[in-house]
């Protein structure tokens, strides 16, 4: 609200500013035009208005009429230039901005938008779609929170908690976006061959959001409450160009801080008064009683980047760049762990090289560099779980101690090549082709390495004064890309259920010598790490063309066909999915009078995939 | 799909009028059979043979169908060279053809804009 009083205030002071000058702009015969206008905005919602109206247009919930005053507003002057936009029309739906130029040593852009938007809202229903005995969702367990007998919430009955659904049913999730982004250039006249730079941008989202999680048993007891959203990002950035004869050099300093100050959302926790070999099931979970979640941190982002430029002659060139970046995220355990941080640091180190020259007919540029991402390395300690299992210390838990220790799956190091030609094979026709390689070498080896190859053609010609067409064709190899984690087990036909085809089945005992299973056979022991099918989304074969033509038959009609179709397959894990976008787009200006505008898109996805959906009952 | 047309009716009226459409459309098949189910100790259970339509819901539960209809029309008076009026109506329409996951979120929407103004 801050920042909408003061660019309100700002652009007050500029609209004055500027109509006082108009008596001395016309004195110096300098150029002001524009336009103002003062209106109103009124909308009326019927039903829901939370997908009719999602980017709120006007209001976003109540029927009424806005105050709606426009300013546009350029003035020239003696080297000065100004330029003002400014569109009011609802509270929350604005967007104002201002480029100022004096003279060439002081530049500055300001731009200000305000604007809600409606959020998903899931009714939860949907989750019993596996449960036994849900009939058309209306599966009662579902979605209700029953509290009865949990830690401070007694008397909980059924009914109460099904009036906390329906309360979280009725409340509208609404988020109000404000974006205030300002950078300002400096170039001294004594030093005409630097100029600085500066920025500072401030991002909010304020409103509610819709929260979820879920405890034991997770489909029996998924949970939604509304979530204060308070977030601000803050930018500041510092720059400087130089340009030293052939060279040009640039710095930027970023310096990004995010904070959210709303209440997260608590939840009381399910327990379970069961118990399986002996061991208390309540002693298992994770979480018991109230906590909060769905809590973002804070963070902190400070990152450098440099860029060196070499213009040997017109057509050649060659840049360089670095850029070395640290992000740190305030995290802390809670009543359930610890960690041995309240931070989580991760680092970003990148250098690239990039030339291009012309030889002949050819434009060729050659690409290559590498990065490394140095994510947070941590030990998280559960010490509920000490004393009531044995797990396997291959899994990662030290069962002396309590501890995990975790490593980041975004520590990587990564190469890139690439190279790209463009040959005009006549007037009005270039052939392109380009090669790029990619190898992603992850910390974590259960995550793989991945190796992508792609390959790229193109074609872009006037045919005619009437006909133009571009056609593309890219081709990807993909070894080894970022794979899910292993699904689901008894994935063989060792397991197969003779007595109900499709189905299989195991016997515990059989699970007796697995890891930990010193008692009993434990699920988190015999589930986890016996595991067979592996999904993924992640192609290893994509194909790609992209066709563009325009007709232009006469300077009054342009007709334009496109056309995307692209397949990706991964048939290690049986995916496949197939795109296909074709569309059309259509002017005519029958007179003088009169212009016509047509646009038609088709988009059709077709995804197969292999998945494993668990069933709970009890 | 959009259509949208400019109009000098007169030296000082200037008509226009837009209308867009959009349709989406999404659904989701399984093949029960290519995918063996673990019943955890002891035995497959009856109640969850694909028969009893238990495993049906999911793909009931992914049919989501929406529509949108906009149209537009507005209009801009020019009383001299400089002052000059505007207005437009919006019509939005939004049917939702399946109600799982998000609930009921039919809506119509009317907005209105009505101005005066000046050129400089």
């Amino acid at each position: 609200m801050k920042h909408y009083v003061s660019m309100l205030a700002l652009l007050s002071v500029l609209t004055l500013a500027a109509t006082s000058t108009l008596a001395m702009a016309e004195e110096n015969s300098a150029h002001l035009s524009g336009s103002m206008e003062v209106g109103a905005s009124g909308v009326d919602l019927k039903d829901n208005p939370a997908r009719v109206n999602e980017y709120v247009k006007y209001r976003s919930k109540d029927d009424g009429v806005n105050l709606a005053p426009s300013l546009n507003l350029e003035y020239e002057n003696k080297g000065i230039m100004l330029d003002v936009e400014s569109i009011t029309r609802g509270r929350r739906d604005q967007n104002h901005s201002l480029d100022l130029d004096y003279n060439r040593i002081f530049r500055l852009n300001t731009d200000y938008q305000v604007f809600e938007h409606w959020t998903e809202h899931d009714n939860l229903q949907h989750v019993g779609a596996t449960m036994a005995g849900d009939i058309a969702g209306d599966q009662p367990r579902v979605t209700t929170d029953l509290t009865a007998g949990q830690i401070g919430v007694p008397g909980d009955n059924l009914a109460v908690a099904n009036e906390r659904y329906y309360q979280e049913l009725s409340h509208d999730y609404i988020i109000t976006h404000r974006e205030w982004e300002n950078e300002a250039d400096i170039t001294i006249p004594s030093l005409p061959n630097v100029t600085f730079h500066a920025g500072y941008r401030i991002e909010e989202r304020e409103g509610t959001e819709q929260a979820r999680t879920l405890s034991k048993c997770n489909q029996c007891h998924v949970q939604a409450n509304p979530e204060d959203i308070d977030e601000k990002t803050k930018d500041l950035t510092l720059g400087v160009t130089g340009k030293f004869g052939l060279i040009t050099i640039d710095y930027e300093y970023l310096s990004r801080d995010f904070s959210e100050d709303g209440d997260a959302p608590s939840y009381n926790y399910l327990s379970s008064g069961a118990s399986h070999n002996g061991v208390l099931d309540s002693e298992q979970l994770l979480y018991s009683g109230s906590e909060i979640y769905s809590q973002t941190p804070d963070t902190e982002k400070d990152s450098h980047t440099v860029k060196a430029r070499l213009d040997a002659s017109r057509d050649s060139s060659v840049t360089a760049t670095y850029v070395n970046a640290e992000i740190e995220s305030d995290k802390k355990g809670d009543s359930s762990y610890t960690l041995n941080k309240n931070s989580l640091k991760s680092d970003l180190e990148s250098f690239f090289l990039k030339g291009a020259t012309r030889i002949g007919g050819l434009r060729l540029s050659i690409r290559g560099g590498a990065y490394t991402i140095d994510g947070p390395k941590y030990t998280a300690n559960y010490p509920e779980l000490v004393g009531s299992t044995i797990l396997d210390p291959a899994l990662g838990y030290d069962t002396a101690t309590g501890n995990v220790t975790y490593k980041s799956a975004e520590d990587r190091d990564v190469t890139e090549f690439g190279i790209d030609g463009v040959y005009r094979l006549t007037t009005g026709t270039t052939l392109r082709l380009g090669y790029e390689f990619e190898e992603i070498d992850r910390d974590e080896d259960a995550l793989g390495d991945t190796k992508t190859n792609t390959f790229n053609i193109a074609a872009n010609s006037r045919l005619n004064k009437q006909f133009s067409a571009r056609i593309s064709y890219q081709y990807q190899d993909i070894d080894e890309p970022l794979r899910g984690a292993n699904t689901g087990i008894l994935q063989s036909a060792a397991y197969q259920d003779p007595a109900y085809p499709g189905m299989a089945y195991d016997n515990t005992s059989n699970y007796l010598g697995d890891p930990g299973n010193t008692t009993g056979v434990f699920y988190w022991n015999s589930v986890y790490p016996n595991r067979m099918l592996e999904t993924s989304m992640d192609p290893e074969d994509v194909h790609e063309i992209k066709f563009s033509s325009t007709w232009t038959p006469a300077s009054n009609m342009a007709a334009t066909f496109f056309a995307r179709v692209r397949k990706e397959e991964n048939n290690s894990v049986d995916y496949k999915q197939d795109s296909y976008v074709p569309g059309v787009s259509f002017y005519y200006a029958p007179n003088g009078k009169m212009n016509l505008t047509m646009a038609y898109t088709f988009s059709k996805m077709k995804t197969e995939n292999q998945m494993c959906v668990g069933w709970y009952h009890g | 799909m959009a259509l949208n047309a400019n109009y000098q009716a007169t030296e000082k009226l200037l008509l226009n009028a837009g209308f867009t459409y959009n349709h989406a459309k999404d659904n989701w098949d399984w093949n029960f059979g290519d995918r063996p189910q673990l019943v955890w100790a002891g035995s497959a259970k009856s109640a969850y043979d694909n028969t009893n339509g238990y495993n049906n819901l999911i793909d009931s539960y992914s049919d989501l169908t929406y529509e949108q209809y906009q149209t537009t029309v507005g209009a801009t008076y020019q009383f001299t060279e400089a002052l000059y009026a505007s207005a437009s109506f919006t019509y939005d329409v939004f049917n939702s053809d399946e109600e799982y996951v998000y609930g009921d979120e039919d809506g119509k929407a009317f907005y209105g804009y009505t101005g005066i103004g000046y050129r400089f």
